[in-house]
């Protein structure tokens, strides 16, 4: 199991892309419930989880996906996500717990991530 | 606000939105989720990685389709605010294939539950569960 925690943020620009990509009409400031997704893939968290899973060869399938908000999320505004991922065997799978909360460190929504490992190569 | 409910009404047991198809997300599409998503997973884009992960061909994000729950909800209920939303993604939608997505309420009252169903043709592929409150 491991922790770390990341500061994060999201841009008009990143917003409206993601709004795009899903057909979300909506505007205004509040981000959409499921873009936390993109804090995931951003190069620091992704290192986090790639050092979780350091077998060559498998690739994560999305098994499951929740968002708890206790207050919307805004553009522009700085949050800190925290995450914990752990590791599951038969079957594989890799976990990520998070949370986010503000710069006064009330915690504004949480989700959890849930990766099937699938192998698709030959382990190293 | 369109529709046939009141700004603020509560929720009502075994309300349904009206079902929505979804799709078919083309391989642009795909590659429009994953810029704006950042998740570049290779299974979403390389068929020897799909087929080796059993598929057919490349299946879109589970997150593209989670993505468009919110909308759909908004769009029924511009008067609810999402607290919850949870999906379990039971089988990959394939890029060119479509789905239908409808929810019913499940448990009323403030917050209210709501069971959201994808489904591709008779098969389900995605339950899902939102929890609305509506504010008065």
């Amino acid at each position: 199991m491991s922790e770390e925690a990341f500061a994060v943020a999201a841009t008009e620009a990143e917003v409206e892309a993601f709004r795009a990509a899903t057909a979300c009409a909506q505007d205004g400031d509040i981000l959409p419930s499921t873009f936390p997704m993109r804090w995931l893939a951003s190069p620091a968290v992704r290192q986090m989880l790639m050092a979780a899973v350091p077998e060559l060869g498998l690739v994560p399938v999305h098994e499951g996906q929740s968002f708890d908000y206790e207050r919307p999320l805004r553009v522009g505004e700085r949050y800190r996500l925290t995450l914990v991922s752990r590791r599951e065997t038969e079957p594989a799978r890799l976990l990520v717990d998070g949370r986010i909360e503000d710069a006064d460190g009330a915690v504004l929504a949480k989700l959890e991530t849930i990766l099937r490992l699938v192998v698709v190569g030959e382990p190293a | 606000m369109s529709g046939p409910f009141g700004q603020g009404e509560r929720l009502r047991q075994g309300e349904m939105a009206p079902a929505r198809r979804l799709g078919p997300w083309t391989a642009a599409d795909v590659a429009a989720y994953a810029a704006a998503s950042g998740d570049d997973n290779p299974l979403h884009f390389d068929p020897a990685i799909a087929a080796a992960a059993g598929l057919a061909s490349p299946p879109i994000h589970g997150m593209l389709l989670m993505g468009c729950f919110e909308p759909y909800l908004a769009a029924w209920r511009p008067d609810a605010r999402l607290v919850r939303l949870s999906a379990k993604f039971i089988r990959p939608v394939l890029a060119g294939e479509a789905v239908e997505l409808s929810a019913k309420v499940v448990r009323a009252g403030d917050p209210a539950v709501l069971r959201l169903k994808v489904k591709r043709d008779a098969e389900l592929v995605c339950l899902a569960e939102a929890i609305l409150r509506v504010d008065p």
